[in-house]
């Protein structure tokens, strides 16, 4: 199954609060099945904007990531969950960075810029 | 003058290192002055001239010794010290951008602030941030994200990351 990420962004709420609303999600995961690897917190800070979601504005939220293995059919059930809870501000659901690996890029080469200089006109 | 004597010209040039300096000061002589065997003819009908005696005809010799020296001469360039064909061994490594080899990562906010303009938040081009065309890509691809999925602001640039190291060249007005 192909890992991804899903990038939460809670309201700002009280500790209990806040561990009763990550229950619910990852339940909600696992109910679709989902394999939940790992939970971060990224702390709570203020919002680079205003953000408004379920008829309310907010200022401020709590970043968690969870990665995750899931079939990519849940994906979409997953994102219509998070969307009608009202806890959460902004749900996202991206494949892992880790899975992508760094390719060996093995430098810039030269471009020869008298040739762009006097370019032949692009003709249609 | 032409110099075409219906072989390569480099007999001439052996003939001339070979042949004994007549007049002793380093001039040299062309063969229409010399007769079939060797000696100065100065006489102003030397080209048209026949009778020369012992040997044949005046050209005919002459082009004969010009082909023996030609055959000679061609065995005298060896492929030794002729130079090899090979890849440049000074080569320079390409050169590479700073973010060549390393990941970008829609997370890590303060390295994708550091490609956007402070005061309107627009994401620099290829031509300021000076990154290669994959990283380039990547890059403004990360700061969409993290636009989008709100972790980084887009009109401006978070003022935390301010006082960064400069990555781009770029100069403001102060």
């Amino acid at each position: 199954m192909p890992r991804y990420e899903l990038a939460l962004i809670l309201k700002a709420m009280q500790r209990p609060e806040t561990a009763a609303a990550l229950k619910r999600t990852i339940e909600a995961l696992m109910d679709r099945g989902a394999i939940v690897r790992n939970l971060e917190n990224l702390g709570e800070r203020a919002l680079p904007y205003k953000i408004s979601a379920h008829s309310q504005q907010h200022w401020r939220g709590g970043y968690f990531l969870v990665d995750f293995y899931a079939p990519p059919t849940a994906v979409e059930s997953i994102l219509d969950h998070l969307s009608r809870d009202i806890d959460v501000i902004r749900p996202n659901v991206v494949k892992h960075p880790l899975t992508q690996e760094v390719k060996q890029c093995k430098g810039m080469f030269p471009v020869p810029l008298e040739e762009k200089l006097y370019a032949p006109k692009k003709r249609k | 003058m032409t110099r075409n004597h219906g072989c390569c010209g480099r007999c001439l040039q052996r003939s001339r290192e070979e042949e004994v300096d007549v007049l002793g000061n380093g001039c040299y002589l062309p063969h229409r002055f010399r007769s079939s065997h060797g000696r100065l003819n100065f006489s102003k009908k030397t080209q048209g001239f026949r009778k020369l005696g012992k040997t044949g005809t005046f050209p005919e010799s002459l082009s004969m010794q010009w082909r023996r020296g030609c055959s000679q001469y061609k065995q005298v360039t060896s492929n030794e010290n002729l130079p090899v064909p090979m890849e440049n061994p000074y080569k320079e490594p390409l050169k590479k951008c700073i973010l060549c080899g390393k990941r970008v990562d829609y997370k890590n906010v303060q390295l994708l602030s550091q490609f956007i303009s402070p005061y309107t938040g627009c994401i620099h081009g290829r031509h300021i941030t000076g990154l290669c065309g994959k990283k380039q890509k990547e890059v403004s691809k990360a700061i969409k994200r993290a636009q989008i999925m709100g972790f980084m602001p887009v009109t401006y640039k978070d003022p935390a990351y301010l006082k960064d190291p400069k990555v781009c060249n770029i100069k403001y007005r102060e």
